[in-house]
């Protein structure tokens, strides 16, 4: 993993001045609550994020997280009435570059990030029309903005952080302007929306090793 | 995974799987559906509901019916499924005589949206006979003496072995021991007309697929 890590850190930063060894490295467990755009009810969301500390105040930040929102409706058509519940695991992968406003010697230290992410969305519907399960997994790309404050606790910092997520299918259409008209089309089918805006607030505790 | 890796070069990397349908009888087997709908219970499994764009403006998509007459012409309807997934219901009217395969079509067999679910159908040969309405054209004799068993022969077209005849008297005399020709042409029908007022009544054929044939004036008690 660190091995990975000092990769990432070293492709961000050719042309920056390189980290200043011994590194140091961070992890922070964290939980919270996402909020969704779309009809999806809020959800706990848990993860983590490990950090390589960079020069000038800077953090590159590998983050994962997990949560599983879901929304239960129902329809009426003419020929069936049905209630029916999709449920949503969205599995979140991102790298972030942070910029902190105090080093670490400072008490509080606020910080914001950005940088992209790749996002795998499990959708399992059932309905009470009929028995069995549909399923329709979607990954998508997208970008993580987020800010927060860090506040010297013990050995570690105590962290709180919002984060704004936003993605969209990977596909072709994922890597050209969102005005191509070709790209309009749904890829999600299911849920009806094929973009992904989410906000988390977490917070946790950002340990140094 | 490989998948995951590839998607990134083609449209779309939505995955999509659900129950697929797998017909295995339709009742009835056959009907008349020129003079009213026909209600046709399908049975089978998987036959799955779908409630599509869940997080945007809901739709419920059910399976579709296609009947697929001789010359590959197919009559579309949709489904009115039940909640054990293995029952379908449709009525189907205006539909010309013939026999017709009938086929399931899973709800998201469209093709739009459903990358690595390819359209599943099942389908039934010959498993529905549309039939045409029977036609009474005469009736012989045309008068019998009243309060005696008579035995009419009834002229017409489409008639089936199922056929029944009713004489419109008051009460209604139902025909015994009916016997139709092989032809489908003509047919046999007693009536017992103890006790029917003397009078000039219609005659009613119903072939019990859903259509009938009334001739007015047929037949007289005299």
């Amino acid at each position: 993993m660190r091995a990975v890590i000092l990769f990432i850190a070293i492709t961000a930063t050719t042309a920056r001045a390189q980290p200043v060894a011994p590194w140091t490295y961070d992890i922070e467990p964290r939980i919270g609550v996402l909020e969704s755009k779309s009809k999806l009810d809020a959800s706990l969301l848990g993860g983590f994020e490990l950090g390589l500390e960079l020069p000038h105040d800077g953090l590159l930040g590998l983050e994962a997280s997990f949560t599983h929102p879901h929304h239960t409706g129902s329809v009426m058509d003419d020929n069936v009435t049905t209630s029916y519940t999709l449920e949503q695991s969205q599995i979140l992968l991102a790298i972030t570059v942070n910029y902190r406003f105090f080093d670490s010697t400072h008490a509080i230290v606020p910080h914001v990030g950005l940088g992209p992410l790749v996002q795998v969305l499990l959708n399992t519907e059932t309905t009470t029309a009929a028995p069995g399960e549909l399923t329709a997994n979607e990954v998508q790309l997208g970008a993580e903005a987020g800010a927060g404050v860090d506040y010297r606790v013990g050995p570690g910092w105590l962290a709180a952080n919002i984060q704004f997520v936003y993605s969209r299918p990977l596909s072709a259409c994922a890597i050209l302007p969102i005005y191509i008209p070709v790209c309009t089309a749904h890829s999600a089918p299911l849920t009806g929306g094929d973009d992904v805006y989410n906000i988390a607030i977490t917070g946790g505790y950002r340990v140094p090793f | 995974m490989h998948r995951i890796a590839l998607c990134a070069l083609v449209a779309s990397c939505t995955s999509w799987s659900g129950p697929h349908p797998l017909l295995s009888s339709v009742t009835p087997s056959s009907g008349c559906d020129a003079q009213a709908s026909v209600a046709l219970i399908l049975t089978g499994t998987g036959f799955s509901v779908e409630v599509l764009s869940a997080l945007d403006d809901p739709t419920a998509v059910v399976p579709s019916v296609r009947l697929i007459d001789p010359s590959a012409n197919a009559t579309t309807f949709a489904s009115a499924p039940d909640s054990s997934g293995d029952t379908l219901m449709i009525a189907v009217q205006g539909l010309g005589p013939a026999t017709y395969d009938v086929e399931v079509v899973d709800p998201n067999a469209d093709g739009s949206a459903n990358a690595t679910d390819p359209a599943t159908t099942s389908t039934l040969a010959a498993a529905l006979t549309i039939d045409p309405p029977p036609t009474a054209v005469s009736v012989m004799p045309p008068a019998a003496t009243a309060s005696s068993a008579t035995t009419l022969t009834i002229a017409g077209s489409a008639f089936l072995p199922t056929m029944t005849a009713t004489l419109a008297a008051t009460p209604p005399v139902a025909a015994t021991a009916v016997t139709v020709a092989a032809d489908g042409k003509s047919a046999t029908a007693t009536f017992d007309l103890t006790g029917t007022a003397l009078g000039s009544y219609a005659i009613t054929v119903d072939n019990r697929d859903g259509c009938t044939s009334t001739l007015a004036s047929a037949f007289e008690a005299q």
